[in-house]
This record gives C-alpha cells, structure tokens and sequence, in this order.
C-alpha cells in the first residue's frame, strides 16, 4: 500500500484514477489543481510515495511545476506524467528532471487504467525499497 | 494628281486614324475609287487570318445584290480563280485589261470589261485585304489610274490596321479588366480564353497550369476539342513543346510544329494533320512561370495562305500570359491567406477540442475499466451481456482514439525528435509491419546500399512511410504488388536544373499497382479533409505531407494514371557540419 497524490483539473478523471489506484490497495488522494497540488505537497505528514500527475492543466507544462515540488520535497517521490499523445517533448524533459516514467492518455487499443496502476505499483515498491535501504540509491541518470 | 484628289485622300486618312469611323472610310474610299477612276464598282474583300477565306467586308457601285456578294465572298482553294484571289495569293496587284481573254478571270457581273485588283497589306506586309474595281471599258486601269487607287489601296490599309491595333488593346484592356473583377480561377480563365480566340482569330486555345509541385502542367481550361480532356491531359515540365515553354520562359511560335523535334503532339487541338500553326507563351508571375497558354489553327486552309501566328499575335499572348499570371497570383495569395488564417483558427480550436475530448475520453476509459470490474463480481448470467456492452464501449473508445490520433499527428506533424536514421531501415520495418497484416499484396524491396543517413524523426517518418502503405495496400482490393526502393539524388530546383549548389538527397519511392491517381488530383490528395475512403478523417496524406516537409523534404505522386500510384519522398541529406 502506498500513499498516491493524483493531480488532475477533471473531476471525472481524479475519480476514476482513485477508484482504480484504491482498487489496488493505495492510498488515494486528489488535487485538482496545480496549486492544491503544491500546498499538500508541501504540507506536514509524510511525503507521498507516488504522484501521478496530468501534465497540462492549467498551464501546458503544469506537471512540470508539480515534478519539481514533489521532488524538492522528497527526492524517493516517483512522479508518474500522463500527457496527451504527441506531447513527447514535455515528457522528455520530464524524464530528464527525474520522472519516473510517463503514460499517454489515449492510446487506442490499451486499457490505459491498468498500465497506470501497473507503473503505479512498481514505482511504489521500487520508492519502499529505496526509502528502506534495500534498492538502488539513485534512480535517475540525470536530473539536470 | 488634281487638288481635288490630294484633298480628298488627305481627309479620308485623317479620318483612317480614327478607329470608330473604319467602316465609314472604307467605304467612303470605294466611292471615291469610283469616282476618281470612273469605275462601275468598287469592293474591299478582307481575308479571315485563321481561315484564309475572303468575303466582301464593303462595295459600292451598280447593282450590288447580296447574292452577288455572296458570290464573291469565297475565294476558292481548287480554282484560286477570280483576280482578287489572285491579288491575295501574290500580294502584287492584279489588272485584267481585257477579261474576255484573262485567264483568271472569273464572271459575276456581265457589264465589265476590265478589272484591277490590289493587295492591301497589313502593319507587318501580309496580305489583309484586296481593292477590287471595275469598268465597263477595255484597258480602262492605265497606270496613272493604278496608281490612284494604290493610294486609296494604303488609306483602307490604314484604317484596317487602326481597326485591329484598337481592338488587340481593347482585348488586352477587356483583359485587365477582367482579371480585376475576377473571383475565381474559373471565371477568370474562361473569360481570357474567350478574348484570346477572338484576338488571335484562333480556333482552339488551351491554359495549362503548373501543379503544386511545380513538376507537370495540367490542362485547367480549353477551348476546342481538348475541352474533354481537362484535369487529365499533363505534361512534365521540359516535356514537349509546351513543357519546353514551362522550362524556359520563352514563347513558342511555329509555322508547322509537327517539323519541331520538341513536339510530341500528345494533347493536340486537332489531330495531327490538320494541325497548323502553333502559338504558346508562358502564363507567369515576376520570374516563375505558373503556366501555359496555347494557341493552334488548323492546316486545311487554302495552300497559298500562310495561316501562321504573327509577332504581334506572339506580343499579344506574351501579355495575355503575364496578365493572367499577375492575376492567378494574386488569386493565389488571397486563396493562401485565406487558408492559412482558416488552418491558424482551425488548429487552435482543434487543439483545445482534441485536448479537452481526450480528457473526457480518458476519463470513461477509467469508467469502463471500473464498470468491467464490477462486472467481473456479479453472476455468470449477467456476465456475458454486460461484458459484451463493456466491450463494445471500449472498441468505441478505442476508434474515438484513433480519430483523436490522426488529429493530433495532423497538428503537431512539424514537432520532430530528429536524430539519424537509415531511410533504407525505416522502409524496411514500416513494410514488415504493415505487410503482417496484408499477405495477399506482395512486396519487393530494392534498397541503395550505399544510401547516406538522414537527419529524421525515425517514428514519424515510420509512421508516415506506414500510412503511404496502408494506403497503397487499400487500393489493391485483389491482391498486387508493393514495391519500395531508394537512390541518392541531389535536391536540385526543377526550375533551375543548371543550378550548381544543388545538395546531396535520398530519394525514396513506393510504387504500387493499383488504379493510380488521375493527374487532376494528384495535388488535391494531401490537402486536409481529402478522402475517397469512408474510413478516418482523410487527414492521412496532409500528414504524411506535413511531416515530410517539416524534415525539410518534399512529396509528389509521380506514378501514370491507371498504371498504379508511385510516391516520391525526396529527403535532403544534412552533413555533420550543418549539424553542427
């Protein structure tokens, strides 16, 4: 069980990941907004294992903004984007800043939730056994 | 000369000058022909410039009725009889002092005894008309009498060449004109076409037009038999005489093209034999040449009659092609605004509408996905129909997707990830990938091995070979071939084949062997929205297209129509140092 932020402007989409992430024994939380998202990231209690976050909202690059956050916040954090198809670039630097991985949101012919819940669980093991010692202390090549 | 004479010659050529009293001079003219040589009658007999055949354009005199103009108007081509016929063939006057005893002499009117019959020549020394006069007295025209009427001759010269200067620059006005008040290409090339035939006296006028390519000259408009063959009759740029025209920039204007090593007398006017003279200018604007435009007419006019295109009829289409060019340009540009403003407004509107579906979509995806969980709990007799409705909501989804997919490579076509990549390898993986699928088509590869690497995004450029090959496969319902091949090119300018600084490409072409595409639409295919299938937002070429030119290349179906389509990429080749 993890604890998951999921950042999305749509009511409907922060529903169904809930509904889906909780389904897999998580810990659920939403922001529907950038700045939501920022305040609870930089509220008390534990940091969150694993975001998983739209990448525009707000502004085109606003996953950026929440990467850069989560990670300044706690550098375990797995940051999962989920772009809109062709929006490669925004991703690559995202994969570049330190994101876990990245899941386009409408790829014809895959069940979209279930690869998200799929990265969702390993990013979470990998981040529990990083916090406990017992996995790679650096996931990242480059954070530049 | 009396003083009467010189006074009346005087003012009939003052009144030459004038272009709205050519009818009156004339005439007036004949009078005093008759007058000043005492003749019976007096006629000008005017030659039609594309036919060679004469009619009676003005008489005075007895007993002129229309049958007896009627009977003058032919000169016949078998007999070449009458003496204005023989005036007109020698371009020397003709006197027959006795017509008794002429052997020319042909009898209309039973009263006449002698007949003088001179040229009348036009601003470039062809024959235009003939001043016939006759007396009902032998060995009447004495040469001080000739000579009278060689004047009289030069005053009907005159006021015949005024006649046509005026109407050629009115044309040509007519023309400006036109072009400003044209709206569309249509309206503006049939209206050209009309003034031209009726200027050029000519009977078949053709406008071929310059693809987007700028490779092949389509015929967009004629007048004559070619009508039938519009949007299909092509020729590539060099290509015969009219492809020649294209290339160089300079008129044609032949007596008989068929002597002509360039002519191919593909597209003709008329059929090769009775194909006469031939007149062609360039259609352009500043220095690019958007078309051509063409004139012919026929041979079988009478053997004598030169019926060729005169230097003034060369200036006169030479202008007709710049003015039509100025215009087609101007068309052009509102057209290219007007487009580039729609796709502005459009793609900004279709980029906030993809986004905002796509995250509808996703969203019942994730619904679905919850719905199918549920599902899976309840018991088996609800299972299967739920299941079913799941299923098919999730195909829809998906195709939803698809259509979202083709929107967004339409809009961010020219976004590439570029590093190198083998041409021959992306071929070769996007065929293997398609061909999975279509076994029935067959494929053949013939790569160059020593192809240089391009600077590319390896799967956009996959995608988009993808999408040409799909396509190709879609036209050969029964099976076919698919055959997929490089070379080394330069990306040398077709309008500028000398210039030196043409740079290393590779050129890539995937032919098929199916219907092909008709040379009217060969342009039209990668325009956005542009679909004969009922599959997809027939967005697919305008990509593909997008993402060739975004890699600095270039696209043209090339293949002959019903032979099968052939799709040429040309994609320049970038050394480390530009690179770098």
């Amino acid at each position: 069980m993890a604890r998951i932020l999921v950042v999305d402007d749509e009511p409907d989409v922060q529903n169904a990941l809930k509904r889906r992430l909780e389904r897999a024994g998580h810990s659920v939380h939403c922001a529907g907004s950038t700045d939501v998202a920022l305040t609870m990231l930089v509220a008390g209690g534990p940091a969150f294992e694993v975001i998983v976050t739209d990448m525009s909202m707000e502004q085109e690059n606003s996953g950026v903004k929440i990467l850069e956050a989560a990670l300044l916040r706690d550098s375990f954090t797995a940051v999962i984007i989920l772009t809109a198809y062709g929006n490669v670039r925004n991703a690559v630097t995202c994969m570049q800043m330190g994101a876990y991985d990245y899941v386009e949101k409408n790829i014809p012919d895959v069940d979209v939730f279930e690869l998200i819940t799929l990265k969702a669980n390993r990013a979470a093991q990998q981040v529990r056994e990083r916090r406990t010692g017992s996995g790679p202390a650096f996931r990242v090549g480059s954070a530049a | 000369m009396t003083e009467d004479y010189t006074g009346c010659v005087n003012a009939l050529l003052s009144r030459a000058r004038l272009h709205h009293e050519t009818e009156a001079v004339i005439n007036d003219t004949l009078t005093e022909a008759l007058k000043f040589t005492s003749s019976l009658r007096s006629f000008v007999a005017g030659i039609d410039p594309a036919t060679g055949l004469m009619e009676v354009i003005a008489a005075q005199g007895r007993d002129w009725s229309p049958r007896e103009k009627d009977n003058r108007l032919t000169v016949h081509n078998a007999t070449q009889s009458g003496i204005t016929a023989r005036a007109a063939i020698t371009a020397n006057t003709y006197v027959a002092q006795d017509v008794r005893t002429d052997p020319y002499y042909v009898s209309h009117f039973n009263d006449v005894l002698s007949e003088a019959a001179l040229p009348i020549l036009d601003a470039e020394g062809v024959v235009q008309a003939v001043l016939n006069v006759q007396s009902g007295t032998a060995a009447w025209y004495t040469p001080e009498r000739v000579a009278k009427l060689q004047i009289l001759a030069n005053v009907i010269g005159t006021a015949l060449v005024t006649q046509t200067f005026v109407q050629r620059e009115r044309a040509l006005g007519q023309i400006g004109l036109e072009l400003a008040a044209a709206t569309s290409r249509e309206h503006l090339t049939r209206k050209v076409l009309d003034l031209v035939v009726s200027t050029l006296h000519c009977q078949a006028c053709s406008l071929f037009l310059m693809n987007d390519s700028q490779t092949q000259l389509i015929l967009h408009s004629a007048r004559g038999s070619l009508q039938e063959q519009v949007g299909e009759a092509a020729y590539d740029v060099g290509e015969g005489l009219t492809g020649t025209v294209a290339r160089t920039g300079r008129p044609i204007r032949l007596e008989d093209p068929r002597k002509d090593s360039r002519w191919l007398g593909r597209f003709t006017e008329m059929t090769p034999d009775a194909m006469g003279a031939f007149l062609a200018a360039p259609v352009y604007f500043r220095e690019r040449v958007l078309g051509v435009l063409r004139v012919s007419r026929p041979r079988n006019t009478p053997s004598w009659f030169q019926a060729r295109f005169t230097e003034s009829d060369e200036r006169i289409l030479c202008a007709t092609g710049a003015q039509l060019g100025s215009a087609l340009e101007t068309l052009n540009a509102f057209d290219a605004r007007l487009k580039n403003e729609r796709m502005a407004a459009w793609g900004e509107l279709s980029a906030r509408s993809v986004h905002m579906v796509g995250n509808k979509t996703f969203a019942i995806k994730g619904h679905v996905n919850e719905i199918k969980h549920h599902v899976r709990n309840l018991p088996d007799e609800w299972q299967q129909p739920l299941c079913q409705l799941t299923d098919s909501m999730e195909q829809s989804i998906y195709r939803l997707e698809d259509i979202l997919t083709e929107f967004r490579d339409f809009l961010t076509a020219t976004q590439l990830n570029k590093q190198r990549c083998s041409i021959n390898d992306l071929l070769h993986e996007a065929a293997h990938e398609c061909f999975l699928h279509h076994q029935s088509v067959q494929l053949r590869e013939q790569y160059c091995d020593d192809a240089p690497l391009v600077l590319a995004d390896p799967v956009r450029l996959k995608r988009a070979i993808g999408e040409l090959l799909e396509n190709a496969v879609s036209f050969m319902p029964r099976g076919g071939c698919v055959q997929l091949m490089t070379n080394i090119g330069s990306t040398q300018s077709i309008a500028e084949p000398e210039q030196p600084n043409s740079k290393l490409s590779v050129r890539a072409e995937i032919a098929d062997t199916g219907a092909g595409v008709p040379a009217g639409i060969k342009d039209q295919i990668f325009q956005p929205f542009y679909s004969t299938r009922s599959r997809g937002m027939g967005l697919g070429l305008s990509i593909v297209k997008g993402v060739i030119e975004a890699h600095g290349g270039t696209i043209r179906e090339i293949g002959k129509p019903g032979l099968g389509a052939v799709f040429e990429i040309v994609l320049p080749v970038t050394t480390l140092e530009e690179t770098n």
